[in-house]
């Protein structure tokens, strides 16, 4: 009864809605994953549709998440440079900042938020299209699983191609680094890459990946979720793609900030 | 008493309702082996929403039905898997995969069963003539052909696995009045070599009474009339007879 509700209490119901609405949708979402792992079973995978899929998001996403990582790591130096007060201190401690921030932060973020962006919204998309011209039905019809034939790929290649995308990033970031160090901060390149390389340990590489596997899954079940839900004609496709983009970035930064805790 | 053969589809006092939307309440068929049956009803009057609870893609919230004596829920993945392999569908928009060609629509099914494509693609070729297609098709895009022709490719894929029970959701819709009489001759051949059951969904009068054996009328959610399509052409009931004849005023209001 919404009419009724008493002006002063107006904010509280909608906060109760939007609780009800967000354990609404982790619900549904914890169904999906569900199904998804239901469609894993010992049976053959589609091998064309997932080989497919690893070439779409792995190598498609190259170029994309690389310049990303690459200038991104320029800026890390830069700025560090300076926040270090540009003397000795900056010239030992460079390398250990820019390979830091990218193996545990700056990485699996910015390369999750870009697949996030390309991978997630043309999947969201995709599938959001066949669900309103019924091609979905039309899978079922033809006594075929949807969600081992069109989601099982997708997500998986998320998962796995994103963490590979990740140490990718990381090289290209710290040689970003390395480039503004030498280029133009005039300092020793083997100096940079000793405090990169000796920094790094096990722990920040593990959480590096956990985080890029973390994230890719994340993305996957986004897209398809939503697309796989979407309803109404075309602008049930633009707002499931919409949705995708927004949920999963969402959905990165949070776990991202669950996934650091747990590690400090 | 004599012992009639188990029917092919029943439905049993079907109720279902978007929201507030009610769409079926209390739909009653039952679809004998072999016939062809023919549903009538205005647009929106839920034609499309009854198949999709024969196929089980939709769960009906009160009533039940039967396909082959078995309760079609997509949750139940490989006895639905099963079903599906004897049910064939020709969507309303043809729902071809624009991602793939002519052939690998048709042959879908065959390739993920694991059949080789060589074989695979003969079958399908095989189809193809069958609802009269040029082999030149088979290698196009869903996307390049006409309305027309898109509806014989669903067609070919919906019998790629030569089906028991073909469901048809308004084959004949938006077609020129000579294509939607190939096609209706191309269902009725298919009746004959696929010796199958069919349930045709439509609002094309002269398609109905070609086609048809039985029909079923849908008003309000349930099965106002049903019965041989002779007796059908020839019922006094006024809802039937404003629809038959396709007048605007009667008893039925033009609601839009
Ligand atoms: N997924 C859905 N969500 C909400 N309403 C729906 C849905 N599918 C169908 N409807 C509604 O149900 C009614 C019957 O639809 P449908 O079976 O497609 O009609 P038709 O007889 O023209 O095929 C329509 O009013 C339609 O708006
Ligand atoms: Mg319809």
């Amino acid at each position: 009864m919404p009419t009724t509700t008493p002006a002063l209490l107006r904010p509280l119901a909608e906060l109760g809605g939007a609780v009800l609405w967000l354990v609404r949708e982790i619900g549904k979402l914890t169904l999906f994953t569900g199904k998804l792992v239901q469609a894993m079973g010992p049976r053959n995978f589609c091998r064309t549709s997932l080989t497919e899929q690893f070439v779409f998001v792995g190598v498609g996403s190259l170029p994309l998440v690389l310049m990303t990582a690459l200038f991104t790591g320029g800026v890390v130096a830069l700025q560090s440079h300076h926040g270090l007060g540009g003397g000795v201190l900056a010239n030992t401690q460079l390398g250990k900042l820019v390979a830091l921030s990218m193996l545990r932060e700056l990485g699996p973020v910015l390369a999750g938020l870009m697949l996030a962006s390309r991978v997630g919204a043309a999947m969201a998309a995709e599938l959001g299209t066949m669900r309103v011209t019924e091609q979905i039905d039309a899978l079922i019809t033809l006594a075929t699983n949807p969600m081992r034939y069109l989601v099982l790929p997708r997500v998986l290649a998320c998962l796995l191609m994103l963490p590979l995308l990740v140490m990718l990033a990381n090289t290209l970031g710290i040689i970003g680094g390395y480039l503004v160090a030498v280029q133009s901060l005039g300092q020793d390149g083997q100096a940079f890459l000793d405090a990169a390389f000796g920094a790094i340990t096990s722990e920040d590489l593990m959480m590096g990946m956990i985080k890029a596997a973390v994230f890719g899954f994340l993305v996957g079940l986004m897209a398809t979720y939503h697309g796989f839900n979407a309803s109404m004609g075309a602008a049930g496709v633009g707002t499931a793609t919409t949705r995708a983009v927004m949920y999963s970035s969402v959905a990165i930064l949070i776990s991202d900030y669950f996934i650091t805790a747990a590690f400090v | 008493m004599v012992q009639t053969p188990a029917p092919a589809i029943e439905l049993n006092n079907l109720h279902l309702a978007f929201g507030p939307k009610v769409v079926l309440q209390g739909a009653s068929l039952s679809v004998a082996k072999g016939d062809i049956q023919v549903v009538l009803g205005g647009s929106g009057s839920g034609k499309s929403v009854l198949l999709r609870c024969i196929l089980g893609l939709l769960q009906p919230t009160q009533g039940s039905v039967k396909v082959f004596g078995q309760t079609p829920d997509v949750g139940n993945i490989s006895a639905h898997a099963a079903l599906m392999a004897k049910c064939g569908m020709l969507f309303q928009n043809s729902a071809l995969f624009d991602s793939m060609t002519i052939w690998e629509n048709v042959a879908f099914s065959l390739l993920q069963k694991g059949q080789t494509t060589g074989q695979a693609k003969q079958v399908a070729m095989e189809k193809l003539s069958m609802v009269g297609l040029a082999s030149r098709v088979a290698d196009l895009f869903p996307a390049e052909l006409s309305g027309g022709m898109k509806k014989r490719a669903a067609l070919a894929r919906a019998i790629c696995g030569n089906p028991e029970l073909i469901l048809y959701d308004e084959p004949t819709t938006g077609l020129d009045p000579i294509t939607a009489d190939v096609i209706n001759d191309l269902i009725l051949k298919l009746q004959k070599e696929l010796k199958c059951t069919s349930v045709v969904i439509t609002h094309d009068m002269a398609s109905a009474f070609k086609l048809a054996d039985r029909m079923a009328f849908l008003y309000q959610g349930k099965f106002l009339a049903e019965g041989p399509a002779v007796e059908f052409e020839k019922s006094q009931n006024p809802y039937v007879r404003q629809f038959v004849e396709g007048r605007a005023t009667g008893p039925i209001a033009a609601t839009l």
